[in-house]
């Protein structure tokens, strides 16, 4: 049980580093893409106001589509997205950011903002179901070091609040079993409700055999979306959204719409469908309205889903934790902050354990220099994602792409870093460079932007002012952990 | 406010439960806890831990609330084992200098 926990761990434990670390800052997923866009007005508009600014603009540039879609910025961003599909004509499919108040197409840099440390966590940004695969089998690692981990540690209850600072592999111990024991209850729950978030890739066969290969018909029962129905091929016109607005907010009890389908908007079997927001239940579980969108006659709703689907959305959602507000966000990620230590002082445990026998070999020497890149090598990486996304020339090409490029070019450059120098003194230079960086970014925001935390902070403009400030304590922490090892090398 | 006490209640339940161990007492207290002290100290903290778990399901409702009563005891918990050291370490320079006091003075 004990090698189970230690491979396991090891053999996946630098790519869950990773997994657990850009999962962790995709709580703040929406107000990272707010600070990197700076453009965006930063004011609070309610769901209505951008629903009907949004719909006004489909209605001048979305003729002739088949489908329209609106995603509503909700409380905690500023920027309405809109999507149209053609079933002639070009472009097939269209992707428009509008400013929430104005309907009008938001003039922001290209990035790819908080959505690329959220895909980067389950797809490693690798095209296809390649790196879903490969993160699928790290958590599943990860599931069997948690439940090896739990029987393996024997004074689960005599060490509960142990933590004996400065004894080398001891402290390493008790540091990686407090992040691990006390957040148990997290890290079984996330890793686990991880692997459901995509079970229908993991173990197709049942669904398969169920549904026989029919996937739509899966999806039609399991109410993920409508089948409108074929285009009438007579034009009407579209009714107006702001009553079935109303409508929705009075079923849903005050709950917020998140997103409009339209489909064959023009056409005499327009649909309208309603989904509520996602932040209010621990379930993912979205409220749904179907309109008809010529006579407003309402035409389905569930609001009662089978109770395997419920189970289902209630463990995505808390994978999600959207819910709750800030506070338990807050918790959320300081208990994702834990893991990521767990992962990482595990690491670091597992060489030194071997090293204080005295073993030198190349496998120890190897880890030695992973260990380096993956964990301090990767802060370098997302603080240089910050810079890129500050830095880059508005105007180059591909520019979102290249801000990617930037990060994971650094990250090699940590690896090849690690691989030249003396392995104390890699971990101490590379964690300074990550905190020079990460505490340097609310000045480089300052210089490059209106937005410096003495605007910020007293407009009370927390989406930046909460990333500038959260840069600002991951420079102190790299900072301090680059003084620990100074003073401990006794350099 | 109300969250402000759940963390509170959450955090002395669990130094409670934690001085209640004879290695823990030993920090602070330089001795094992007696018996009367550790049941007490014991119970306390249980009830120090269940007040903030019906704090958390006012705050929050009864769904959301046993998920944010279980990542504050993650916080919490995480908060008093890194501090417990730093503690210890107050303690001794704070009974150190009274004593340097008391022998000046005498």
């Amino acid at each position: 049980m004990a090698a189970l926990h230690t491979w396991s761990g090891l053999l996946l434990g630098w790519l869950l580093f990773a997994i657990f670390l850009t999962g962790t800052m995709s709580y703040y997923r929406p107000e990272i893409s707010q600070w990197m866009r700076p453009e965006l007005h930063r004011t609070a508009n309610t769901a209505d106001i951008a629903a009907l600014s949004a719909m006004q603009y489909l209605r001048q540039t979305g003729l002739g589509a088949s489908r329209w879609l609106i995603d509503l910025p909700g409380t905690r961003g500023s920027a309405t997205h809109v999507a149209l599909w053609r079933d002639h004509g070009a472009p097939r499919f269209q992707r428009v950011m509008l400013d929430a108040a104005s309907g009008q197409p938001a003039r922001v840099r290209d990035t790819h903002g908080g959505d690329f440390f959220y895909y980067f966590h389950f797809d490693l940004q690798m095209p296809g179901a390649v790196g879903r695969i490969i993160v699928g089998v790290a958590a599943m690692a990860m599931l069997v070091a948690i439940i090896s981990g739990v029987i393996t540690h024997r004074r689960i209850f005599a060490d509960f609040f142990t933590f004996r600072p400065g004894k080398a592999q001891r402290s390493w111990l008790d540091a990686h079993n407090a992040t691990a024991v006390l957040a148990l209850p997290y890290h079984l729950m996330i890793t686990y409700t991880g692997l459901l978030t995509l079970m229908f890739l993991y173990l197709p066969w049942g669904l398969d055999r169920a549904y026989a290969n029919d996937r739509a018909a899966f999806q039609a029962e399991a109410s993920r979306g409508i089948a409108p129905p074929p285009p009438a091929g007579v034009p009407a016109p579209l009714i107006d959204l702001a009553p079935l607005l109303v409508q929705a907010e009075a079923r849903w009890q005050g709950a917020a719409v998140g997103r409009i389908n339209i489909y064959r908007p023009g056409d005499a079997n327009a649909r309208i469908e309603l989904i509520a927001a996602d932040d209010d239940h621990v379930s993912h579980y979205r409220g749904r309205m179907v309109f008809d969108g010529v006579s407003s006659a309402l035409l389905e709703t569930d609001d009662n889903l089978s109770w395997p689907a419920a189970t289902e959305r209630a463990m995505y959602g808390l994978h999600l934790g959207r819910f709750g507000g800030p506070a338990l966000r807050g918790l959320f990620f300081a208990s994702g902050l834990a893991g990521s230590a767990m992962v990482a002082t595990g690491l670091v445990l597992w060489l030194v354990a071997r090293r204080r026998k005295g073993a030198v070999h190349f496998g120890l020497h190897l880890v030695g220099r992973l260990n380096i890149a993956a964990i301090a090598g990767l802060l370098v990486a997302v603080a240089v994602f910050f810079w890129a996304n500050r830095l880059l020339p508005l105007q180059l090409a591909d520019r979102a792409d290249r801000e990617g490029l930037c990060f994971f070019m650094s990250w090699a450059f940590t690896l090849l870093h690690a691989a030249l120098r003396p392995e104390v003194k890699a971990w101490r230079e590379q964690f300074w460079t990550a905190a020079a960086l990460f505490m340097l970014l609310p000045v480089l925001n300052a210089l490059t932007t209106g937005h410096h935390l003495l605007v910020s902070l007293p407009a009370g403009d927390w989406s930046m002012a909460g990333i500038d400030l959260g840069l600002l304590g991951s420079g102190l922490l790299c900072g301090a952990l680059a003084l620990y090892l100074q003073r401990r090398s006794g350099a | 406010m109300m969250m402000l006490l759940a963390t509170f209640c959450a955090l002395a339940g669990f130094a409670a439960l934690c001085f209640a161990m004879p290695r823990h007492h030993r920090q602070l207290w330089e001795t094992a806890p007696g018996r009367r002290r550790q049941i007490m100290l014991r119970f306390g903290g249980s009830l120090m831990l269940a007040l903030s778990f019906l704090l958390c399901g006012s705050i929050w409702d009864w769904k959301i609330g046993p998920v944010a009563w279980l990542g504050l005891l993650t916080a919490t918990g995480l908060l008093l084992v890194f501090m417990l050291p730093s503690l210890g370490r107050a303690e001794i320079f704070l009974r150190r200098s009274v004593k340097n006091r008391r022998s000046h003075s005498s």
